[in-house]
């Protein structure tokens, strides 16, 4: 049912302090999404969690028969991923040896924000802040506040015309910093250069996932499955099952394979609080549930697992 | 002080023996929770027996809540997992996880809307109801409509409402008052409780 | 239908303003208490909770949903646990455009640690760093192996 009243609320003064009404919230939050998935952009960008950093240069190209995205890591062991129609691919340079497998998700800074990213504004509020400088460009500051405990909030800064994310920073319930990512130099426009790929095809190396093993009897609001495969990853002998749940913003893994021997119920969390990790047996599974989201949305997702009926 | 504070201080009046303060968690949120559970549970009058289940099984289990989740996350979760064993009783498949519709959010669905929730009595008394209250809202003086569209629809505070309006935050305490009065008056003809109501 | 309690302004006040939470924590467990009490302030607050719940689009649903679990509960066992407050762990909001400024790379260091409380020390699960680095899939595209603090817990200390 539609309120006609409704309306005349939109020309209501819109105020810097305030956190923006539901419908604003979700109009901005996909400009933010779209905005480096439709511009060509070239840069380097730095991320840092804890006292770890990396510096990535990435080249955006968003049209045309050779669009994609590619990074390149700038120090440590050389690697690189290149995004295209047909997913991204991960390329290590090892010992003289090039390796390459599928990843799961071509999610990158900038591209933090889902591709339906005003559902957002169901789970995160956003307010407006003032404007700040980085890598020279002047940048307005958005806060997306979670509306619970399941989620860490954020606070990006946006380049005005664009929209284009330059720096985004997560932050824990108490607004301190726990990893961010920020451009140090950027170009937006033109035609950046990607590299012709000479690889071979790379083999997809994932199942999807026909029976569900297990139930998942509750999931923290907003949350949904997006992925459900069985896969080799890297280092590992065994082939597991991995399925990915997410609000949009937050990730959460659920590794399984078969239980060889009882498994402790072991929690981890990391040196800044941002990574939790519960392990557990369920039936005759290991259950690993881990991601880069608070302690509670971890709990309540690996407490809700039981053995399918 | 924020709506998580309140709830919890409602959870500590029941805890410390008043059931009385119990159905007034009951009154904020069965709406809510009549339409979380109908979109896993399609028989209307089952939705109903579903929602009393879950505050009666919240109730009990009260004890467990430790206050670091919101109430209504808390009570969300007892929903659903009721709503779940309910089906799987009737023998009745069950909606998989990635179902959009296990997930609540705060925007009202215009499809569920339209499917609604209801027996055709409880159905017109609803549609009556929400005639009532939207002609009453479209009838308040403007400075009132603003106050009570700031307040219920976008959840603003008193201060932001004040900030937005312009006017002291007492201003929007008496505005909202008096709105909710002048469209309670319109709405009670239609809900009017029976005297031998208990609650 | 005529009221039989007469209010003064500054009951109906509160009672509007603790619907939205606008009360001091005292004058919200006054207005708790007087409500319990009161049958025509209850039928008050559940107008008002009906207002705004058909204004953000819920149907009215059955008139005595609340009536019937009431009833139910006057079977149950009354519920005596007093509550020990768990800290405020809702986000704060948030941070002012100054001070974001403060968000330089030097404050990283200075950031406090999350300490876990003191529990029984775990090794780490054996396939857990090469879980974390397939879950970096969905995370940004950097090599992060964060350092992970491992404890044994029970499931029934979470709640389970």
């Amino acid at each position: 049912m539609k309120w006609a009243w409704l309306l005349s609320i939109a020309s209501l003064p819109a105020s810097a302090a305030t956190f923006l009404p539901q419908t604003e919230a979700s109009i901005l939050l996909q400009r933010i999404a779209d905005a480096p998935r439709h511009v060509s952009y070239e840069g380097v960008f730095v991320t840092q969690h804890g006292d770890r950093m990396q510096s990535l240069f990435v080249a955006n190209r968003p049209e045309g028969t050779a669009s994609g995205s590619h990074l390149k890591a700038l120090d440590g062991e050389k690697r690189e991923v290149l995004c295209d129609k047909s997913g991204a691919t991960n390329i290590v340079f090892r010992d003289g040896q090039v390796s390459t497998e599928k990843r799961l998700s071509a999610r990158h800074f900038p591209d933090l924000l889902p591709l339906n990213a005003a559902a957002l504004a169901n789970w995160y509020s956003v307010r407006l802040g003032g404007m700040e400088r980085v890598a020279g460009i002047d940048c307005q500051l958005i806060e997306l506040a979670p509306k619970d405990v399941f989620r860490w909030g954020y606070m990006l800064c946006i380049e005005k015309l664009s929209n284009m994310p330059i720096r985004a920073v997560m932050l824990n319930g108490q607004g301190q910093p726990l990893m961010q990512s920020a451009f140090t130099s950027l170009k937006l426009g033109g035609a950046p250069d990607l590299p012709a790929t000479s690889l071979p095809p790379v083999p997809d190396g994932t199942r999807p996932v026909t029976a569900d093993s297990i139930e998942v009897r509750s999931l923290p609001p907003g949350y949904t499955r997006i992925t459900a495969v069985r896969r080799h990853i890297p280092n590992y002998p065994a082939e597991v099952e991995h399925w990915v749940f997410s609000d949009g913003l937050t990730y959460i893994s659920l590794f399984m394979e078969p239980a060889t021997h009882p498994v402790e119920t072991v929690r981890g969390q990391s040196k800044h609080g941002m990574t939790n990790l519960l392990t557990r047996q369920v039936g005759n599974i290991q259950a690993t549930v881990l991601g880069d989201a608070p302690w509670p949305a971890i709990e309540l997702l690996a407490t809700n697992l039981e053995p399918r009926r | 002080m924020s709506d998580r504070d309140s709830d919890l201080l409602l959870v500590e009046q029941v805890r410390a023996g008043d059931k009385q303060a119990f159905g007034l968690l009951v009154e904020k949120y069965r709406r809510k929770i009549v339409r979380l559970i109908s979109r896993m549970v399609r028989d209307p009058d089952d939705m109903e027996d579903v929602a009393q289940d879950t505050f009666i099984k919240a109730y009990r289990a009260l004890p467990q809540f430790r206050g670091e989740a919101a109430f209504y996350t808390w009570l969300y979760r007892i929903a659903v997992n009721t709503a779940k064993n309910h089906l799987a009783s009737r023998n009745k498949a069950l909606p998989t996880v990635s179902d959009q519709a296990v997930n609540d959010d705060d925007e009202p669905d215009e499809r569920l809307v339209a499917q609604e929730v209801g027996t055709p009595e409880t159905e017109l008394i609803s549609k009556q109801a929400a005639m009532a209250v939207n002609e009453a809202v479209e009838a308040l003086p403007e400075e009132l409509r603003q106050a009570i569209i700031l307040r219920e629809m976008e959840g603003l505070s008193y201060e932001e409402i004040a900030e937005t309006m312009n006017c002291p935050i007492g201003t929007v305490r008496s505005r909202i008052f008096r709105a909710r009065e002048a469209i309670a008056a319109k709405l009670r003809p239609i809900l009017d409780t029976p005297e031998d109501r208990r609650w | 239908m005529q009221r039989s309690v007469q209010h003064t302004q500054q009951e109906d006040d509160t009672l509007s303003a603790f619907i939205d939470d606008e009360l001091s924590e005292d004058m919200a467990r006054t207005a708790i208490k007087r409500l319990a009490a009161n049958r025509p302030e209850r039928k008050r607050h559940a107008e008002y909770c009906a207002i705004g719940d058909a204004m953000r689009g819920l149907p009215f649903g059955q008139a005595d949903l609340t009536d019937r679990v009431m009833a139910a509960l006057e079977k149950e066992p009354t519920v005596l646990a007093p509550m020990r407050r768990a800290p405020d762990r809702r986000p704060v909001m948030w941070l002012a455009a100054a001070t974001v400024a403060a968000l330089t790379w030097g404050l990283w260091a200075a950031a406090p640690r999350h300490e876990p409380p003191a529990q029984v020390a775990a090794a780490q699960p054996g396939n857990v760093q090469a879980y974390l680095a397939a879950h970096e899939d969905y995370a940004q595209a950097v090599d992060t192996a964060p350092d992970m603090h491992y404890t044994r817990v029970s499931l029934t200390e979470l709640g389970k």
